[in-house]
């Protein structure tokens, strides 16, 4: 009975009835998998826009200019107002003011995002290409899976690099081989990217079976 | 010709692929003995020994555990997050939670309300939540300055300065290390605007999808460690020697991979047999 109980519970069921919808869809396209389609654009609008009102509006507008007294505020409201101005041919000048704000405050951060996060990369890259660098290596000796290592970063680097140089044509066989070969290493790498995200697209079905088969069946109990 | 086994290979309905997925995915889940022995890769490794290193050397910094997730990948960072906060927990470090996603304020406290008895951790003194911030570059630009400044109030709106553990925090020179759980490009941010800056290490746990995007910042030591997935919790629990949710999803995972590559070669092999046998039938 209380069995019964847990598994009508409403949220439950309703979370159970909704990943099963959901997941209905690749046997068949069906009304249950619709309905639940919508109920959850639904509910994900509803939820955006309270969430914009209590976590951002209200804390960090509304509460400060009319709870704390700093009514100067209210003067952000007609410069969002602005943004609406893009709808309209007579005011789209307001909105490409308040765009172009916008867009300086986001360049310069990307700006300082780029140097600090790129130049240690271009560092990086500077790679010897004949090392003795581990500790327990005597002085002299070449520390050859450290230098193969390298070696193969630096191929790989000037491989992918000609590839993406589209400055001038590519004319010379050794520019085209290379450019070709760092095609090809690309490739390789999407494969790895597509790889991987068939392991997050796994892990999260395999989520959704855990849901159902513990949160919502507690098959787990029968299990001991 | 077109019965023959290598052609009927080929073209298996996918519903019936779809049943065989959720059965091998659902019996390692169903039968928790059958875990997969695990063999932590060197970039756990590295994430392990960078949040040991960090907590050990800085014991009454604040670590910040930044969950960037909701429900919708909840899969692969709920893992990740659990883990994590374990290790936390196990090396008594001071850690604050933060999401620039409106749900993780919820999902990760929920995580911390389950681990915090057994490590005897309190709110306020042991562990903080930020909670859900908007305007993520922006606030870190504000946190580089003045952490409780720019945050002002914890997510149950109480005063950040209220709470003793944030009593000498002030800036990101008074955190030893940052741990990124996300799905989405947020690394760029942290690296840019603080670990570029303020050298504080970044211990990066995303989704398997992403986790390609982070080596290039691994190689160069942007940053300290990556805990790619799932599969990266299941090592992270190896680590900690311990055999949670994680590890069983892991076997999951690796039961289905097995499939799909089987299914790959079959398929392929299918391909080949039987344009080999049309070529035989042409010739005939």
């Amino acid at each position: 009975m209380e069995y019964l109980r847990h598994l009508m519970l409403p949220s439950l069921l309703f979370a159970a009835a909704g990943t099963v919808a959901i997941l209905s869809l690749v046997f068949k396209e069906n009304r249950f998998y619709r309905f639940f389609e919508h109920v959850f654009i639904g509910l994900a609008t509803g939820y955006g826009v309270a969430l914009t009102w209590t976590d951002v509006l209200r804390p960090n507008w509304w509460d400060p200019m009319y709870g704390e007294g700093r009514w100067w505020w209210a003067f952000v409201v007609p410069l969002g107002m602005m943004f609406y101005g893009v709808y309209s041919t007579k005011f789209s000048w307001q909105s490409r003011l308040i765009f172009g704000v916008l867009f300086g405050l986001a360049a310069g951060t990307v700006f300082q995002i780029l140097s600090s996060q790129y130049i240690p990369q271009i560092r990086s890259s500077f790679k010897p290409l004949l090392t003795n660098s581990q500790p327990d290596i005597a002085h002299g000796l070449i520390d050859m899976p450290h230098a193969i290592n390298n070696w193969i970063f630096m191929a790989v680097l000037i491989s992918v690099l000609t590839y993406f140089f589209f400055a001038f044509e590519q004319k010379s066989k050794i520019v085209q081989k290379t450019a070709t070969s760092g095609r090809y290493l690309l490739m390789i790498s999407l494969g790895a990217v597509f790889g991987a995200t068939i392991m997050t697209r796994e892990a999260l079905l395999i989520d959704r079976v855990r849901f159902l088969l513990f949160d919502w069946l507690q098959l787990n109990r029968f299990m001991h | 010709m077109n019965n023959s086994f290598w052609h009927r290979a080929q073209n298996i309905n996918p519903k019936i692929l779809y049943v065989i997925a959720m059965v091998v995915i659902a019996v390692p889940l169903l039968n928790p003995r059958t875990t997969l022995p695990i063999s932590p890769n060197s970039q756990t490794k590295k994430a392990f020994d960078a949040v040991e290193s960090a907590v050990k050397a800085n014991p009454n910094q604040l670590v910040i555990l930044d969950c960037q997730w909701s429900a919708s990948t909840r899969g692969e960072n709920q893992f990740q997050t659990e883990a994590i906060m374990e290790h936390l927990m196990r090396l008594h470090a001071k850690f604050a939670l933060m999401g620039f996603v409106p749900q993780s304020r919820i999902l990760s406290q929920k995580i911390a309300d389950r681990l915090a008895p057994k490590y005897g951790y309190r709110y306020g003194i042991d562990y903080i939540n930020w909670g859900f911030k908007p305007a993520f570059e922006q606030t870190l630009k504000g946190m580089a300055v003045d952490i409780p400044g720019t945050l002002k109030e914890d997510a149950t709106h109480k005063p950040l300065v209220s709470f003793p553990i944030m009593r000498d925090v002030k800036n990101f020179k008074d955190v030893s290390l940052i741990v990124e759980v996300t799905p989405s490009s947020t690394l760029d941010s942290w690296l840019g605007l603080v670990q570029g800056i303020n050298h504080t290490p970044v211990v990066y746990a995303p989704t398997a999808v992403m986790a390609p995007e982070g080596y290039p910042f691994l190689d160069s030591g942007q940053i300290s460690g990556i805990i790619t997935g799932v599969a990266g919790a299941g090592d992270y629990e190896a680590l900690l020697k311990t055999k949670g949710s994680a590890t069983q999803v892991a076997t999951s995972l690796s039961a289905v991979y097995a499939l799909i590559i089987f299914l790959i070669i079959i398929g392929n092999v299918g391909y080949y047999a039987s344009r080999a046998a049309e070529r035989k039938g042409f010739a005939e």
